[in-house]
């Protein structure tokens, strides 16, 4: 890998968003994370920064090692965490910090649809993902790992853990599935248990709200 | 020289940790390679036994990293196979004795000694999983082929992934093709669909494993079992050879494929 995909900074609307790449060893993001606070420094001083280490777990030494070489001396304005590894999400939050994307003011929530996450990569067991908007996994969601999202969810690959659309209550939600093979599913207040005998086990799906109930249907396109 | 540190892991317990990296040590030494294999699952100490050099240990592995001893003194030199040594686990400690630096200061002291370092964890749904892996740059996840087993791997694959090892390699271990066939167990493809890492082998189930075990004999020390040969091939491919899959047919003229042949309805 070269340094250049290392460590990218991305502009994420008025903020900066941070990725470090999930196969760098541990020496090497130390290394890069020097380098990009030295060499970035006019980028980051005063940035809301948004820290992106995607599968990556986080734990005391590495969360020492972010704040003391880019946090403290690059002069950014760190906003939020990220890592879909459940254990380090919640290390983060114990610790104080936000976790996953910031969330948006009521101001700017009106005027502008959320932005969707398109993630490409599944996510295995103990793995969550956690979006205001929109979700797509171009992947699969395996037993045991988790998304939730205020909006829609649509998984291109099989399901077999546990989505819950519209987690903020949107009984709007719907859920679209390439595979499914999930026991539960969650859309808005409801929760819904699959039956591994229904003739549409495995196959494309697509779940909503119908009244009272909860709906799967075989999807074709 | 190759210098790899290797950890060889599991999500559940009891599924082959202790029983592959003391065969795959073996195969490596006696290919040539010098190996040490660490016991650090630490508290539950078994690797000697099933090296069988339990009453040659003297420090373990905590000595060692308590500056009790010097790490030279605590390497058991194994008598049968030149160039293979235990670096031995504590018996009375907790799985929290070792700090993750400290494992991996010492996997590097290794590393400039020898090609190989195995290092035999505990599973990884329990703690001091993390700190034995600390100093590995590659990691084997052994399971077996069902579905809790299988579920536990995934957990610890996408960790691993999260720790920065890689390549990360799957064993499928004590595979019975009967039992596939009569859809009780998942076989190896549905394993692999779900898991989505590269296999370096499977190893049937085989009753030679357990003798072995009692006798503090690996397998791979002699004998042409089944379970010995998936072994030996593994330890190949880890050098990088090719070495094709194992599959049911090649192994037709041993006892215990004829027995499964048989299950199958094949004829002779
Ligand atoms: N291929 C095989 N065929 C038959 N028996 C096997 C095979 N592999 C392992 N076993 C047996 O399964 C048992 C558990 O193996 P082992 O101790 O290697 O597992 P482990 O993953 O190290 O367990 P732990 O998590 O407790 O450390 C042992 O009794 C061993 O002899
Ligand atoms: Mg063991």
């Amino acid at each position: 890998m070269s340094s250049e995909e290392a460590i990218l900074l991305r502009s994420n609307g008025s903020d900066l968003r941070l990725i470090v790449a999930e196969g760098l060893s541990r020496e090497r993001i130390e290394g890069e994370l020097t380098r990009v606070a030295s060499e970035a420094q006019s980028l980051l001083r005063d940035a809301g920064v948004i820290l992106d280490f995607q599968g990556r777990s986080i734990d005391a030494s590495m969360l020492r090692c972010v704040l003391e070489r880019l946090v403290w001396p690059s002069g950014m304005k760190l906003l939020s965490w990220m890592t879909l590894d459940v254990a380090s999400q919640e290390f983060l939050r114990r610790s104080g910090f936000v976790v996953g994307q910031p969330k948006r003011e009521a101001s700017r929530r009106k005027s502008s649809p959320p932005p969707s996450c398109l993630l490409f990569r599944s996510l295995r067991s103990g793995q969550r993902l956690e979006h205001e908007g929109d979700v797509v996994v171009v992947g699969h969601v395996n037993d045991g790992a988790e998304v939730f999202a205020s909006g829609n969810i649509s998984v291109w690959g099989r399901l077999q853990g546990i989505v819950h659309a519209g987690y903020e209550g949107d009984d709007g939600a719907r859920v679209i599935v390439a595979h499914m093979e999930a026991l539960q599913v969650r859309i808005g207040r409801r929760v819904s248990y699959m039956d591994r005998g229904a003739p549409w086990w495995g196959s494309p799906v697509l779940i909503r709200v119908d009244g009272e109930s909860v709906l799967v249907e075989e999807f074709v396109i | 020289m190759i210098q790899r540190v290797i950890v060889l892991t599991s999500g559940k317990g009891g599924v082959g940790k202790t029983t592959t990296t003391a065969n795959l040590a073996v195969a490596l030494a006696r290919g040539g390679h010098k190996v040490v294999a660490i016991d650090a699952d630490i508290g539950l100490r078994n690797l000697d036994v099933v090296l069988g050099l339990e009453n040659r240990i003297v420090y373990s592995l905590v000595d060692v990293i308590e500056g009790s001893c010097r790490l030279k003194q605590a390497l058991v030199k194994d008598k049968r196979v030149e160039n293979l040594f235990l670096l031995p686990a504590a018996q009375t400690r907790t799985k929290d004795a070792v700090k993750p630096e400290q494992m991996k200061a010492l996997c590097d002291e290794l590393r400039e000694d020898f090609d190989f370092v195995l290092v035999d964890s505990p599973a990884g749904i329990e703690g001091g999983f993390q700190n034995a892996a600390s100093g590995a740059d590659e990691a084997l996840v052994v399971s077996t082929p069902d579905m809790s087993a299988v579920r536990d791997a995934d957990r610890i694959i996408g960790m691993l992934e999260s720790l920065g090892k890689s390549p990360i390699r799957l064993i499928v271990n004590r595979l019975r093709p009967n039992m596939v066939r009569e859809g009780n167990m998942l076989d190896v493809s549905d394993v692999l669909d779900i898991l989505a890492i590269d296999l370096i082998g499977v190893v049937p189930e085989d009753d030679n494993v357990v003798t072995s075990t009692n006798k503090g004999e690996p397998l791979t020390l002699n004998s042409t079992s089944p379970a010995a040969r998936a072994f030996d091939n593994i330890s190949r491919r880890l050098i990088g050879e090719e070495v094709p899959l194992l599959d049911v047919e090649s192994l037709a003229s041993t006892g215990f494929m004829a027995r499964i042949r048989r299950a199958f309805g094949f004829k002779g």
